[in-house]
């Protein structure tokens, strides 16, 4: 990161340290000094700053989000420069990506979700009455607070750098993954736009994955014109159909067929809301369920169990609540007095009867019972009841019965203690976080807490052989022992067919498996009739196996032509010359060159030897000058 | 043999030529490149250089070797010489943020007897002209490209689409790339436009056609008559971007 100078920006703002870089500007946090306030200062690069066009642009979409003041936008306070410094002030926000959530814990509980994405609808609401389109809504946008609030940033400034690639040159398609169908076909953005893209939000929170992915993003872009989105409650088992309607209805690809308005989508989040929370959810705040989330790597100080069901505490109010809807006050008294009047009469008679006979009921069945009915059936049939204990069980749910002492359907004295078995429900543990991990430590950590694994493995260009990509489900999903979580582990990078290094030098090889990120282990070196010295004659693995990045490749080196290996030619050689022709005779090989004969040849055959290969040259002196008549090549 | 020609232009609008070029060296291989930088700042350039330059030292390196390679080896060297160039240009940009995003499109051409061998990524382009028409034979690396394959917009709708700088590929953006290769045969009277977009955004290859036959680039001195005339006219059109090209005719050998 490079260091700001220390100066204050147009006289307030002073620069603390850098805490990210965007794709046009480096961001730092910073302070106000007049208002005393940690703020998050802005920077455009250098090169955008030098296009005048573009500074226009910047300026006025930073003008227009100024004027959005919602507590799910992040504020944009100013905007400025100072010399060749341009810079936006915006509200400090401390917290994580949703990008960075959902890496981390992969989907989050549909209710979370929702809530989620109906902050950032709140929003939109509010940026969309004000004509400002985001145009880029994605996790990366979207801010989660330590608190659990929901923060969009960067409204409008998509815009800006658009247009500014017009002007100032190419650039690489980015991510893609949120865009809308229009969008990617080059059209406006508009508000159904935003919808588009918060639905494929929502949709990469419900399911942890975003609904189109691919080799690149072109690949991606088609796929969002081209493409049905599959249901993501083909991939979430038990995901509610209103949520699966809302994320089908959002990103649908005709503009006309989603929601008119966000604030349309808006409501019909609320609604399921509204019914989710009477059903599960209670007063658990999204805050505290966000912090398990979001805090996972400083937990200490923070609630252990955020998961926590609320504790029943239905039965008490439900039979306060029937009591009250059906008796009045007046009808209370009467009864009351009547009640009375018939139970001293009946006690009387109890007593005496009690006394002389204690009467015999058959015990109920209450395997399966909740302990408030269990409580009802016993009292009335005037049995008492204890809990002999408490243990985990996978099929009868927390607070009902698994079994009881005496069995159902045995005769026994009214007044009788009923043991019983209470459930704690099935014996959950929290899914830890394995991403990052090797599959071997990912396999401990799960067996340790009783759960299962199920490994996929797939090619990464980014991570690590062996090291675990993603899981399902997230961190801090609750399972019972037993259960599995399935990951899938880097298989290494794509492999590829190793190409043929015969006859290269050795250098060119090193260069190439270099390149290629693969290690050059054993050279050994054997002499080679065929190959140059120096030169590779084979390899390990052989050429178009395939390999990956990190594999080990060994080489074959030839040392040249084994000295020991040389055969001796003997050569009889008639030169077919007149006897008194001064001759000679030379030969070329392996060891050099000998001459073999040299004066007035008298007739006979020479003899010559050759080591190894080469030439047998004679020649003839004519005119002062030796010729050659003849060349005999070997072997 | 093979007769050629470069220009090389800021245009009218930029003050500087992030467009780099590569021509054979006397004594050959007849290899020919073309990179258009992207990036702000300084970076552009600094990647197209970096390509042109990797591509140089490489053929410095294997010179005596590339005589006698054929055309599958060829192809191996143009790839490991375009490999390198990713690698240098990517991993340089973690080292200075001001570099960071930049890349560049990459086209080089090797004449190889009677066979062209083209490897390609980017939007920059590869033409061939001769008396019966013309053939664009690089297909770009562009949203514009992949959207008109796809029958997602209209011919007509390329030129002023508002994305038509996003490129799908570029050398030097990521550690792996993928590099596409082509093989034509050629004939005598064949003419090769290599080229960046500067000169195909302002004109139409029938255009560029027309000029290239006015002129009768088989006449030996014409051809710069032909270049000097394509690079007026991108002018007159207003050269809104950097504008490089090298005409190459392949007369007879």
């Amino acid at each position: 990161m490079k260091k700001m100078p220390e100066m204050l920006l147009g006289n307030r703002y002073r620069i603390l340290e850098g805490i990210g870089e965007g794709g046009m500007a480096r961001v730092y946090r910073g302070m106000d000094v007049k208002l005393n306030r940690p703020v998050a200062i802005k920077v455009l690069y250098e090169q955008f700053a030098g296009d005048p066009d573009f500074l226009r642009r910047f300026k006025q979409e930073a003008k227009a989000a100024a004027k959005l003041s919602h507590p799910s936008i992040v504020n944009v306070y100013d905007e400025g420069e100072e010399g060749n410094i341009h810079y936006i002030i915006m509200e400090y926000v401390d917290g994580y990506t949703l990008k960075e959530v959902v890496q981390r814990n992969g989907r989050l509980k549909p209710a979370d979700a929702a809530q989620i994405i109906l902050q950032i609808c709140d929003a939109l609401v509010h940026a969309h009455s004000q004509k400002i389109i985001h145009r880029d809504i994605k996790p990366q946008n979207i801010i989660i607070t330590g608190d659990g609030r929901v923060k969009v940033t960067d409204f409008g400034i998509a815009r800006a750098t658009v247009d500014a690639t017009i002007t100032y040159g190419k650039s690489l398609l980015g991510s893609v993954h949120y865009s809308s169908p229009e969008q990617a076909r080059g059209y406006c953005a508009d508000q159904k736009s935003d919808i588009y893209s918060l639905g494929v939000v929502f949709y990469e929170l419900l399911t942890g994955e975003v609904p189109f992915s691919g080799e690149s993003p072109i690949s991606i872009a088609l796929k969002h014109l081209q493409e049905d989105i599959v249901p993501p409650g083909k991939l979430v088992e038990g995901l509610p159909a209103e949520l699966e309607n809302i994320v089908m209805k959002a990103t649908h690809k005709e503009q006309n067929l989603r929601y008119s308005s966000a604030a349309q989508f808006r409501d019909e989040l609320e609604e399921w809301l509204k019914n989710e929370k009477d059903l599960n959810y209670g007063n658990n705040s999204l805050v505290k369920r966000m912090r398990s989330y979001t805090l996972y790597k400083d937990r200490q100080g923070f609630d252990k169990d955020p998961f926590e069901e609320p504790k029943e505490t239905m039965p008490d109010k439900k039979r306060y609540l029937r009591k009250k809807k059906y008796f009045s006050k007046k009808i209370l008294i009467y009864t009351g007095l009547l009640v009375f009047l018939f139970t001293m009469l009946f006690a009387g008679y109890k007593f005496i009867h009690n006394f002389l006979h204690v009467p015999e009921v058959s015990t109920p069945d209450l395997q399966g019972k909740s302990l408030a009915e269990a409580e009802e059936e016993l009292e009335s049939l005037g049995l008492s009841y204890r809990i002999a204990r408490e243990e985990y069980n996978e099929t009868v749910p927390k607070d009902h019965i698994i079994s009881q002492e005496p069995p159902a359907e045995r005769s026994v004295k009214r007044g009788r203690e009923i043991d019983l078995v209470l459930s704690l429900g099935p014996d959950l543990v929290e899914v830890p976080y394995l991403i990052g991990s090797t599959q071997l430590e990912a396999r401990l950590m799960l067996s340790e807490l009783g759960l299962n694994m199920k490994v996929d493995r797939e090619y990464s260009d980014e991570i690590a052989p062996d090291y675990v990509i993603r899981q399902d489900p997230g961190k801090g999903f609750q399972l019972a022992r037993g259960e599995g979580v399935h990951v899938v582990v880097s298989d290494g990078k794509r492999p590829f067919s190793l190409r043929d290094f015969r006859n290269w030098e050795l250098e060119d090889v090193r260069e190439w498996l270099n390149l290629y990120e693969l290690v050059l282990r054993n050279i050994d070196e054997e002499y080679s009739d065929e190959i140059p010295e120096g030169r590779v004659i084979s390899q390990f693995p052989a050429s178009g196996e395939m390999v990956q990045a990190g594999d080990n490749v060994d080489l074959v080196i030839s040392k040249g032509i084994d000295p020991d290996s040389y055969k001796t030619y003997t050569f009889e050689i008639d030169p077919l010359v007149s006897p008194g022709q001064v001759i000679k005779v030379y030969v070329e090989d392996v060891e050099g060159t000998k001459t073999v004969f040299e004066g007035t040849y008298l007739g006979e055959l020479i003899t010559a030897e050759g080591v190894g290969s080469g030439q047998v040259v004679l020649m003839e002196l004519r005119n002062d000058e030796y010729q050659i008549i003849d060349v005999l090549i070997f072997p | 043999m093979l007769r050629f020609t470069v220009r090389s232009h800021p245009g009218c609008i930029r003050d500087k030529n992030e467009d780099c070029y590569f021509i054979p060296p006397e004594k050959g291989p007849f290899i020919f490149a073309v990179a258009d930088g992207m990036g702000g700042h300084a970076a552009g350039e600094v990647a197209s250089s970096l390509s042109i330059e990797a591509l140089e030292k490489n053929i410095a390196r294997f010179s005596d070797k590339l005589q006698s390679y054929s055309l599958n080896e060829m192809k191996n060297f143009l790839k490991e010489s375009i490999l390198k160039a990713n690698k240098e240009i990517f991993d340089i940009q973690s080292q200075s943020s001001d570099l960071k995003g930049m890349g560049t499109t990459f086209t080089v051409a090797v004449f190889f007897h009677q066979e062209l061998l083209i490897g390609h990524i980017g939007d920059s382009q590869a033409y061939l002209f001769n008396e019966s028409g013309y053939v664009q034979i690089t297909e770009d690396h562009s949203l514009v490209a992949e959207l008109l394959k796809n029958g997602e917009i209209e011919p007509d709708e390329v030129y002023d689409h508002p994305q038509r700088h996003l490129l799908t590929r570029a050398l030097g953006t990521s550690s792996s790339l993928n590099i596409d290769f082509y093989t034509e045969g050629i004939k005598p009277g064949d003419c090769i436009l290599l080229c960046t977009d500067g000169l195909t955004n302002v004109l139409r290859p029938a255009e560029i056609r027309d000029i290239i036959f006015e002129y009768d680039y088989r006449e030996s001195n014409n051809l710069e008559k032909v270049a000097d005339r394509l690079l007026n006219k991108a002018n007159e059109l207003g050269g809104p971007d950097n504008i490089t090209f090298e005409l190459i005719c392949y007369d007879k050998f």
